[in-house]
């Protein structure tokens, strides 16, 4: 294989038009050795065979055609599939990158993989995983992308010329994708997560945030009575970002915003948070994956739990997790905290919801 | 091909005309203004006891994303060691005023007649409550700028980095202190140093561990 797209920088339109462009080689590539194993087997009609079991047995299908490489993971980790048969080298490293890649490529379907290179990589990673055992082309391309991507984040790849970018553009990617990313950058725009870099122009109310007294001041004198049985709610959630306390700035619809540590960063709400839709997962995806172990959360990267690297009590989150999955069930957490499950047909069921002092520490912004 | 540490270099104001060269650091932008002034005060090393006396006095300006606008001044004095203190602060934070009447830096003149440097930063003390002068390692100056402190100081000229028994030969209880030695006049070395262990401390709160 030549003439891949590599990235040249941190542009997110690229990133995404090679995401798209790196899965469908992929699909097309384990697609045709799929073709040709079946037409061995003398099952031409592989794919309609394959939905029709599914469906016999009672399982969602809603893939409509088998280059998709979300329906070709569905199938290669399940061992009641003939394409677990076929894949060569299948063992349980195969199967962990693949259910990894499953649900980053859900994320990136759904507008909730953060478009930058730390994405890229962790994508390309995962496909030279499932595809260099296989001996597909395509790990090629996915090493390539993996040797670029560390010489531009450690600063050593020089940008070429204008004339040697990618020729990846937004049009490349599933126009379903770009309305997705569309509707989760507006949301960003709009109000950006606790902890993250601040959005538009500094808001004209300042008060102050005094960390002694756990007060707020306007003028010299005290406003938290504005905010009525909200005060300490507030109060605490400010500290949580904003722990040196100081000057933060307050938004007519009560967005606030302070510096913290030279950079703008939304910190709170004064009042309450506008309502919005009480079962909608916002913001992209951490890139991390986790287990609801029954009684507490794993991290499948570090191993570790969740009641063990907290601040505060997650009791509450434990709880509400027991009320709707399974021991064993894996659980992904939004930039905004948004804890959910991805349901068969990929879509992100909400569950409840964490800050940083009651998840991972590092793993939300503001930590 | 060596690394520039200085991030950028750049020459020109949008408010004014002059030419004024600036160098960004950190959070820092460092822009110096040109030329230099006769100034009638008191040197902080000698503030007690001493007379009036003139220095030749350079002008440079901090400024911060998050809304500092600091002007500091290196004082070369007629009858005293030199030193960089802030003049004014014109706009900022409140926590900007931590860096108001202290942090200033005296100089020293060393024993090959150049100037030594002590690296001290502003760090903040939870006895007392706010932000003072205090030693820091060379990890704890790079941890400010995310980059090494000693090859930024270099890039801008010092001669010499390390202790100042080290760099100068000296064995009082001083002898462990870090500290550099520069060129007199060496202007764009000590208001970076300047705004690295003054400003930036203060907009990181170095040393202030909020539990």
């Amino acid at each position: 294989m030549s003439g891949f797209s590599l990235p040249v920088d941190d542009d997110e339109v690229t990133i995404l038009g090679i995401i798209s462009a790196v899965e469908r080689a992929a699909a097309v590539e384990f697609c045709e050795f799929l073709n040709s194993q079946f037409d061995a087997l003398g099952q031409k009609e592989w794919f309609e065979d394959v939905r029709h079991y599914r469906k016999s047995i009672g399982d969602p299908f809603t893939y409509k055609h088998p280059e998709d490489m979300r329906f070709i993971i569905s199938e290669a980790v399940q061992n009641d599939s003939q394409i677990w048969h076929l894949i060569p080298n299948m063992n349980n490293a195969w199967t962990t990158a693949a259910i990894a890649l499953k649900a980053r490529l859900n994320n990136y379907h759904h507008g909730q993989l953060k478009p930058d290179l730390q994405s890229l990589l962790q994508i390309a990673t995962l496909f030279d995983s499932i595809a260099s055992s296989s001996g597909l082309g395509v790990s090629d391309w996915a090493r390539a992308l993996k040797t670029r991507i560390k010489k531009i984040l450690d600063g050593t790849f020089e940008k070429p010329g204008a004339t040697l970018t990618p020729s990846i553009a937004i049009t490349d990617v599933p126009s379903e994708v770009v309305k997705s990313y569309d509707e989760t950058k507006r949301e960003i725009a709009k109000r950006p997560p606790l902890g993250s870099k601040w959005q538009g122009e500094k808001p004209q109310r300042k008060i102050a945030l005094d960390r002694a007294t756990e007060d707020l001041y306007e003028d010299g004198l005290s406003v938290s009575s504005e905010l009525g049985a909200l005060k300490e709610q507030t109060i605490t959630t400010w500290l949580r970002y904003f722990p040196r306390g100081g000057e933060v700035w307050v938004d007519s619809d009560g967005a606030s915003m302070a510096y913290v540590k030279g950079i703008a960063r939304m910190v709170g709400w004064f009042g309450p948070e506008p309502d919005g839709d009480e079962h909608e997962v916002r913001g992209f995806v951490v890139p991390r994956d986790y287990e609801f172990t029954g009684n507490d959360v794993r991290d499948l990267e570090s191993g570790k739990f969740l009641t063990h690297s907290s601040v505060d009590s997650v009791d509450e989150i434990i709880q509400e997790l027991s009320k709707q999955l399974s021991p064993n069930g894996r659980i992904s957490i939004t930039d905004y905290g948004d804890i959910f499950w991805t349901a068969v047909d990929g879509v992100a069921k909400k569950i409840t919801r964490a800050h940083k002092d009651t998840w991972f520490d590092g793993h939300l912004p503001g930590s | 091909m060596r690394q520039s540490y200085v991030s950028t270099i750049v020459m020109g104001n949008e408010e004014s005309l002059s030419e004024n060269l600036s160098i960004s650091v950190g959070k820092c932008e460092v822009e110096f203004i040109p030329g230099t002034k006769a100034s009638l005060g008191k040197p902080t090393s000698q503030r007690k006891d001493a007379s009036e006396q003139v220095a030749k006095l350079s002008t440079f300006r901090v400024t911060s994303p998050d809304e500092l606008n600091l002007m500091v001044g290196l004082y070369v004095w007629e009858g005293a060691d030199p030193e960089v203190r802030p003049i004014e602060l014109l706009a900022g934070l409140q926590k900007h005023n931590e860096l108001k009447g202290r942090g200033g830096m005296s100089l020293i003149i060393s024993q090959d007649q150049k100037w030594l440097v002590p690296l001290r930063v502003l760090k903040y003390n939870k006895t007392k409550g706010y932000f003072t002068l205090q030693a820091a390692s060379e990890e704890e100056l790079d941890s400010l700028i995310g980059q090494s402190f000693r090859d930024l100081m270099t890039e801008l000229g010092a001669k010499a980095f390390g202790s100042r028994e080290a760099i100068d030969q000296e064995s009082n209880n001083k002898r462990n202190q870090l500290a550099m030695i520069v060129e007199p006049g060496n202007l764009e070395a000590l208001a970076v140093a300047y705004a690295v262990t003054r400003a930036q401390a203060v907009i990181l709160d170095f040393g202030l561990d909020v539990e």
